[in-house]
């Protein structure tokens, strides 16, 4: 009886990551949890983790086509490389190996930011504590930035369940003109 | 060219050598998981924790014997479990493995009072297992291709503070060097600063993804070497060769002491120096988490 048992856990100890495999691929499971041994395969993602994003943009078309682009890249987690490639046509990390030395700079949203020029700034932050920081970076730009006078500030949560490998992000718009802050209704950039 | 497949180790658990490896082994993998209890209490102080350092404390002390091995991996495995429990969802993957190894030592080790022989069916068991981490590790590598393609490593040269980072950065600077190339200016990011824009060279990627990919065949080779006759001794020496480099490339310790204490298993004649360095290694990594953990220098 114990050697059936042995070899019945040895046959699904070794099949297991297999299984996990399918499932990390097909539903979304982290290959770094559960014992798939797939460390590294993709990046990690702890728990709890909330991601804050915020974008300061000029009001105008062109921004806002920037704006969500940024936001693809930023919601995108481990599924970026595809997503962003399928939808914007860019070269995104993973598979820009031959546009060289390009490939870096459509990962991050910053430097998607400095790229497209029209982003005016892009905070990241670890969590929501830093949010009092945030107020008084954007206190700068907005008092003494130059024209327009009209911006959007796009605030984004994004939050990671690690159980199941869920990203969702929730994105809060603001209209910023002439010193008085707005938060807009309807649909969101994001 | 025959094909063991339960993967043969050298180890024969019933010779007087294979025995007292055994013992060793059993020694290093109570101890460690007292490491990792303290390190867990360290972190999350709570009634459990503590009850678990006592328990793996407890494992260790009766276990260090033959005699009472099977009370002492009891022990040491109520200690794992809790440390896996408290960490559920994000229980790490090594913590599974030294679960499953306890768990059969537990099962085989004979209840008779003075006996140790240990049925070689558990260390085949242990053996065969541990052999999967490291195929299924390349494999998913394959599959995913974030590691495969370079670009795990191309982050951590380019943003990271990490000991792997580092040595990432040298290898980088080492290429741009004999090219002639300006060396690699990092910008790290805290949570409250913006990464600046830092691309890489083509021979910096050619650098990172070559060391990937070679890591990724080695993982995946390897272990089915040590599958064969023919290329065993070889896919032993280089299995343990590769957690080496990782361990010392990366930092990753934890793994690369269970991992090389299994293929110790099959390397009798390293084995006997092997166990008690694993173990000076295992008590250092702990001081040195420790450390960290209280708020000292990492």
């Amino acid at each position: 009886m114990r050697r059936f048992l042995a070899h019945t856990l040895l046959v699904l100890l070794v099949l297991w990551p297999g299984v996990h495999l399918l499932l990390s691929k097909q539903l979304g499971f982290s290959p770094w949890r559960f014992g798939g041994w797939g460390m590294y395969a993709t990046p990690e993602r702890r728990q709890p983790f909330v991601g804050l994003t915020a974008i300061v943009v000029p009001a105008d078309d062109e921004s806002m086509a920037d704006l969500e682009r940024v936001g693809m890249v930023a919601a995108g987690g481990e599924q970026l490389t595809e997503v962003v490639e399928a939808r914007h046509g860019v070269i995104a990390l993973g598979r820009g190996f031959a546009q060289q030395g390009a490939a870096l700079e459509y990962l991050h949203p910053v430097l998607l930011a400095e790229q497209g020029k029209r982003l005016h700034h892009v905070y990241t932050f670890a969590d929501e504590r830093s949010l009092g920081e945030l107020a008084g970076l954007l206190d700068d730009i907005l008092i003494g930035g130059p024209e327009p006078r009209v911006w959007y500030i796009v605030v984004s949560y994004r939050r990671i369940n690690v159980d199941t490998n869920e990203t969702s992000s929730e994105g809060t718009v603001y209209r910023v003109a002439d010193g008085e802050v707005m938060r807009i209704d309807g649909p969101e950039p994001l | 060219m025959p094909v063991g497949l339960l993967g043969q180790p050298n180890l024969d658990p019933v010779s007087p050598m294979g025995r007292q490896h055994l013992r060793w082994f059993v020694r290093l993998i109570t101890v460690k998981v007292l490491c990792a209890s303290v390190l867990y209490a360290a972190a999350t102080p709570t009634g459990f924790s503590v009850l678990g350092v006592l328990a793996a404390a407890c494992g260790v002390v009766v276990g260090w014997r033959s005699d009472h091995a099977r009370v002492g991996l009891c022990l040491t495995f109520l200690a794992l479990l809790n440390v896996a429990v408290g960490m559920w969802p994000s229980t790490l993957n090594h913590s599974f493995l030294e679960l499953m190894i306890v768990a059969t030592l537990v099962g085989f080790w004979p209840q008779r009072q003075g006996d140790d022989t240990v049925d070689g069916l558990a260390v085949r068991v242990i053996w065969c297992v541990t052999l999967s981490v490291w195929l299924w590790g390349g494999v998913h590598k394959l599959a995913h291709g974030y590691y495969l393609n370079g670009e795990f490593f191309a982050l951590a040269a380019a943003f990271d503070h990490s000991i792997l980072a580092e040595h990432l950065r040298w290898l980088v600077n080492g290429s741009r060097w004999l090219q002639g190339v300006e060396p690699l200016a990092v910008s790290v990011a805290t949570p409250v600063q913006i990464p600046m824009s830092m691309p890489l060279l083509a021979g910096d990627w050619l650098v990172l993804k070559t060391l990937a990919r070679l890591l990724v065949l080695a993982e995946v080779l390897l272990p089915l070497c040590v599958l064969t006759n023919r290329f065993k001794r070889a896919g032993l020496i280089g299995l343990v060769g590769m957690q080496l480099l990782i361990a010392i490339g990366s930092g990753e310790y934890d793994f690369a002491i269970t991992g090389t204490a299994v293929l110790l298993l099959a390397l009798p004649k390293l084995a006997r120096y092997g166990y008690p360095a694993l173990m000076v290694a295992a008590l250092a990594v702990a001081t040195m988490g420790l450390t960290w953990a209280m708020g000292g220098a990492p």
